[in-house]
């Protein structure tokens, strides 16, 4: 049996290549996605270890939070220094700080862009080596890491502007950094400065981001960090470079770990979407070769052999489509790595890590779709009567309808059920049932799909007649003929579609609620500023230097800064909130105040929305638990509560929040001009100072409206780029299914073209059932997409969000789908075109 | 052979072979399947191509048919020569000038009896002569079972739409390869009878290879190949007749 299943594989290499593609790709998604992360996590690890080789034991705030660095007060450094045992120990001062070019657009933005101090006498605790030149000794001296200095053209000697907290100030540059032998870290541009000028631009006066030490030798580092502990305020920690360096890693697998899960649910798509072309190819196949099963069995084979045979197949089919999808998992990742690269976001260089699990993973994924997509055929195989041998019996023709359609309407109604279940009932982490929802929900309707297809391809081909005459009466009919493979070839698209379809959904209807938002509630606003990098908002912002001059302006009346934090609650869990100037609020932002009020918050608490006051069942006047990087846990009174969307669910005043955060930027800052101003002369004015500010935008409210579509749509651009992988499974399946019917009909092709269809025409009448089978697929997708999209925009509207409806881009998909129908016609198209009218007429 | 070759006039010929040769493979493993045969076929007339397995009937008929191409020698459908006709020419050719009847798998399962009827016309674009049709289908005898799809017909009844098909558009010349070959001897009886009417009311043209001394006894004239060659011929034959011709030439 295993020598016949070999066999069968040789023998129809064509057909199961097509298949193995569909396994291939899915595949090398899956283990790219893992060789992706793994090599980046090991070159971090690296990273992160020659960062802290020098140093022997850190000083650091106890908790941590999102975007926060906890200041220490400059006097612990002395405290620790004179621990006995500490050979050196040094503090540096860390902030945001942004080049400006010599054309004046600023350096970098999506990469981090900071700047630190430099202490002279300490080169042994700090991973920074000297390129070229000096290290900064004076105000108004800079040094630059070489590999900023080279993409920005900057040179020693030269005057440089640099946007700092303090404002955008000029510098000389007298040195070039390296990091080891690397002249940059991931693109990041580094400003560094001596101790006293770093304390003012990054508006820190004697504080530290960080206090690193090595001993002198004489105790073990465990007792060196005890006593260092021993020393230190409450709120504060000792830990050795280890164990700092082992937390960086863990920070890192965090943030990875998002975008290796993220990768790994469109790989999940795109394997789900394979298994469906496998399990067609398999299915016709085994249709085609129904006379050799016949005779296998009636030459004595037991039908479990047949099975088996079959099994075997697919699990020969699966190994080398797995492991060839591995190795293009490894291309796939050098691709993205010199993606990256082109785009200025520079990975560490090393080698590509390929642990044992991502090949375990792989192959298994791989061989377990496989088999598990062969199964139900190899069963029908099995169930093929030695009598099928010798006669023209038709095998496995149409079974019970009713029971597939009793089994196909509970699945599809599970499906649902487990979808409102995760959707609606509130859960942690909803998306896991929401996931297993759609793809239940997925299997059930491509069990019902076979019931509709005729009847469906019927009304959307019903076109064709007209237009190509009896050309597109095949076309049409040939679709419909087996009712089973054209959905389960429709059904992989389907699933493309639907998933496609929901995001655009999605989008729209986050875009429509933002426009609503901003309208509704910022109504009243002028301009808006903010930085134009899509960045982490507690890093980037506007400089306090900047809001400053502006709100000198005589054209302004309002100036109204926001920034951004983390906060933590009761269970740990970080949340977020907006803190605001009590003062102005009023002027920019419709907070429509239940209780309380915003001018309140200038003495402290927090202002609540009002059904998340409710969720917590607090109302004015009670106290909620609040932790705060700077200030740790505390009491935090409920000033009261507002139905204004838009901004947060929790609302401080600025005040309070600088005492208990780290943020030196403004993350956003709002504009309104004095009465009687022009717009366009009170812009002129405003960007006048913003020409030093280049890291920022200013945008009026049709302009913000815009960026945030934009930023919306950008992300659909990326999203839809990872799904494009499992449309082109899906339009492989049609192409497959349609070379194996073509194969089935030579003689209908044979005796089409002897009297007298042209070349030409057997191809467009091959061109249109590909076509339909395709918009079939893409409208069933449509219709599911649209009811997911739809039901989870319901989830959410307790967010604020609500339904929009992309019709345009909608009716976009549908006719690309019909395009990928084109495409994937053209091979089989042409080889059914080719058919030899001799051979396909003559008789056996 | 025949003197009747050397008067060959266009307008009498529906088709004509010259030193037809068609060999398959090469050197010692070479096989001539038509070893330099001439014949014509006259317009109006129903003949019979008969011969033992081998003998290159079928060749011949794929050949002048324009489904085959011709090792040496050439072929003409009226005047065309086929020999020069790329694939688009020769299917258009099919098309408007020959008609098919095949042993089996004539029929397109997803059309109605009617559509395939109708299906090199539908194939061209042209529409069908309302008369002439009405008049092809009463000849069948197939008027009530039209909007039928093939496997909800007989073997008769497919073979008999596959003639209506071959006739609608009035090719200059029809090509039947055994097409009673699966039919039992009732169903071949009104098929051939019915082709027979064709050529004789109709004025249809037709070539039919068979190797049933029955069937062939319909036509008007019988060829006989062997070897690739021309090796007999008999003109209004009866089954006793077309036996005896048999034994002689097997003799």
């Amino acid at each position: 049996m295993l020598k016949l299943a070999w066999k069968g594989v040789l023998a129809h290499k064509l057909r199961l290549g097509l298949t193995a593609i569909a396994i291939v790709l899915g595949v090398a998604f899956v283990s790219g996605t893992f060789v992706f992360t793994d090599t980046l996590d090991r070159a971090f690890s690296g990273l992160f270890d020659e960062i802290n080789s020098s140093v022997d034991l850190y000083v650091r705030g106890e908790t941590e939070f999102t975007g926060q660095v906890v200041p220490i007060p400059a006097d612990v450094l002395d405290d620790v220094k004179a621990v006995p045992g500490i050979g050196n120990a040094v503090g540096t001062v860390q902030g945001f700080a942004q080049f400006i070019d010599n054309d004046g657009e600023p350096v970098g933005g999506q990469a981090p862009t900071f700047g630190f101090s430099w202490v002279p006498g300490a080169e042994d605790l700090t991973p920074v080596t000297i390129k070229e030149g000096r290290p900064p000794e004076n105000a108004g001296e800079v040094m630059v890491d070489a590999g900023t200095a080279a993409t920005a053209g900057f040179s020693i000697g030269q005057t440089v502007k640099v946007i700092l907290v303090s404002g955008t100030e000029e510098f000389e540059i007298v040195g070039l950094a390296g990091f080891g032998d690397e002249d940059n870290i991931l693109g990041a541009s580094i400003a560094i400065f001596d101790e006293p000028t770093a304390f003012r631009v990054f508006d820190a006066p004697n504080e530290y981001a960080s206090v690193s030490a090595v001993g002198d030798g004489s105790v073990a580092l465990e007792t060196l960090v005890d006593r260092v502990n021993d020393v230190l305020p409450e709120g504060f920690e000792a830990v050795t470079a280890e164990v700092q360096s082992e937390d960086d890693q863990a920070d890192f697998q965090e943030a990875i770990g998002f975008l290796s899960t993220a990768l790994l649910v469109f790989a999940g798509i795109a394997v789900l979407v394979g298994s469906f072309i496998i399990y067609n190819t398999f299915s016709i196949i085994i249709a085609q070769r129904m006379k050799e099963m016949a005779l296998l069995r009636a030459i004595g084979a037991t039908s479990r052999q047949v099975t088996r045979m079959v099994v075997i197949e697919a699990l020969v089919v699966g190994f080398i489509a797995s492991a060839v999808g591995v190795l293009g998992g490894i291309g796939l990742t050098i691709l993205i790595r010199a993606a990256f690269d082109a785009t200025g976001v520079s990975f560490p260089q090393g080698p590509l890590t390929i642990r044992p699990n991502t090949v375990i993973i792989g192959m298994t994924v791989g061989m377990a779709v496989t088999l598990f997509s062969a199964v139900i055929p190899a069963r029908q195989a099995s169930r093929i009567p030695p009598v099928a041998a010798i006669s023209e019996a038709t095998v496995g023709g149409p079974k019970s309808l009713r029971n597939r359609a009793i089994a196909a309407s509970a699945l599809t109604a599970l499906g649902v059920l487990i979808l409102f279940v995760g959707l609606f009932t509130s859960t942690d982490n909803p998306l896991p049932l929401v996931g297993l929802g759609a793809v239940v929900l997925f299997f059930g309707v491509a069990g019902l799909s076979p019931l509709i297809a005729r009847r469906s391809a019927r009304i959307i081909g019903a076109p064709l007649p007209m237009v190509f005459g009896v050309t597109g009466t095949l076309a049409r009919e040939n679709s419909v003929r087996r009712p089973r493979r054209t959905a389960a070839t429709a059904s992989a698209l389907m699933i493309g579609v639907a998933v496609v379809s929901m995001v655009a959904i999605l989008a729209s209807s986050l875009k429509q609620s933002i426009t609503e938002q901003i309208t509704q509630n910022f109504g009243t606003v002028d301009f808006q500023i903010q930085a134009s990098a899509f960045a982490d908002p507690s890093q980037v912002g506007v400089s306090p230097a900047a809001s400053e001059r502006i709100s000198q302006l005589p054209e302004v009346a309002v100036v109204s800064p926001m920034r951004f934090g983390f906060w933590k609650n009761e269970n740990g869990s970080e949340r977020q909130l907006i803190s605001v100037d009590p003062a102005t609020l009023d002027a920019v932002f419709v907070a429509d105040v239940q209780t309380g009020s915003v001018a309140g918050l200038a003495d402290g608490g927090v202002l609540l929305q009002f059904d998340t006051a409710a969720d917590l069942g607090v109302t004015a006047g009670d106290t909620i638990t609040m932790e705060f990087p700077l200030t740790g846990v505390e009491q935090v009174e409920v000033d009261g509560t507002f139905f204004g969307e838009g901004l947060s669910a929790f609302l401080i005043g600025n005040e309070f929040f600088a005492e208990r955060f780290s943020n030196k930027l403004d993350f956003m800052v709002f504009v309104n001009l004095a009465d009687g101003v022009d717009p366009d002369v009170g812009r002129g004015a405003v960007e006048a100072i913003l020409t030093d500010y280049p890291n920022v935008e200013l945008s009026n409210q049709a302009e913000f409206i815009e960026s945030q579509k934009s930023q919306i749509d950008i992300l659909l651009v990326v999203i839809n780029a990872l799904l494009l992988l499992a449309i082109i499974i899906a339009l492989l399946g049609i192409a497959n299914t349609l070379a194996l019917s073509i194969f089935e009909r030579k003689r209908e092709l044979g005796l089409l073209r002897a009297v007298g269809m042209t070349r030409r025409q057997v191809r467009r009448m091959i061109r249109w059932e590909a076509v339909i089978t395709a918009l079939y697929g893409a409208l069933l997708g449509l219709v599911l997409g649209i009811a997911l999209g739809w039901a989870m925009v319901k989830a959410l509207e307790s967010e604020g969000l609500t339904f929009g409806f992309p019709y345009q881009l909608l009716t976009q998909y549908v006719i690309a789908a019909a395009i990928g129908g084109v495409v994937a016609s053209i091979w089989p198209s042409f080889r059914g075109a080719r058919t030899n009218v001799l051979e396909a007429i003559s008789y056996e | 052979m025949t003197a009747s070759t050397e008067f060959a006039s266009a307008t009498r010929v529906a088709a004509r072979v010259e030193n037809a040769e068609k060999t398959y493979g090469t050197g010692d493993a070479a096989v001539h399947a038509l070893a330099g045969l001439s014949v014509e076929f006259e317009r109006g007339r129903f003949t019979a191509i008969m011969g033992p397995s081998g003998s290159g009937k079928s060749t011949l008929l794929h050949c002048v048919a324009g489904l085959d191409e011709l090792t040496r020698g050439s072929v003409y459908i009226g005047d065309i020569e086929l020999g020069s006709l790329n694939d688009r020419q020769l299917t258009l050719l099919r098309r408007e000038k020959v008609g098919f009847i095949f042993q089996a798998f004539n029929l397109i399962p997803t059309l109605s009896a009617a559509e395939n009827i109708t299906l090199p016309l539908d194939i061209a674009g042209d529409d069908p002569d309302e008369a002439w049709y009405q008049q092809v289908v009463e000849t069948v005898g197939l008027a009530d079972r039209l909007s039928h799809r093939p496997t909800e017909l007989s073997g008769g009844q497919q073979q008999r739409v596959a003639a209506a098909r071959a006739l609608v558009s009035r090719p200059e010349i029809i090509f039947a390869d055994e097409p009673s070959g699966n039919l039992d001897s009732t169903s071949a009886g009104e098929l051939l009878g019915f082709m027979e009417q064709a050529v004789k009311d109709l004025g249809q043209t037709i070539v039919m290879v068979t190797h049933d001394p029955a069937a062939a006894s319909y036509a008007d004239r019988i060829v006989f190949l062997a070897d690739g060659k021309v090796v007999g011929e008999l003109h209004d034959p009866t089954q006793e007749t077309v036996l005896d011709k048999m034994k002689e030439l097997g003799g």
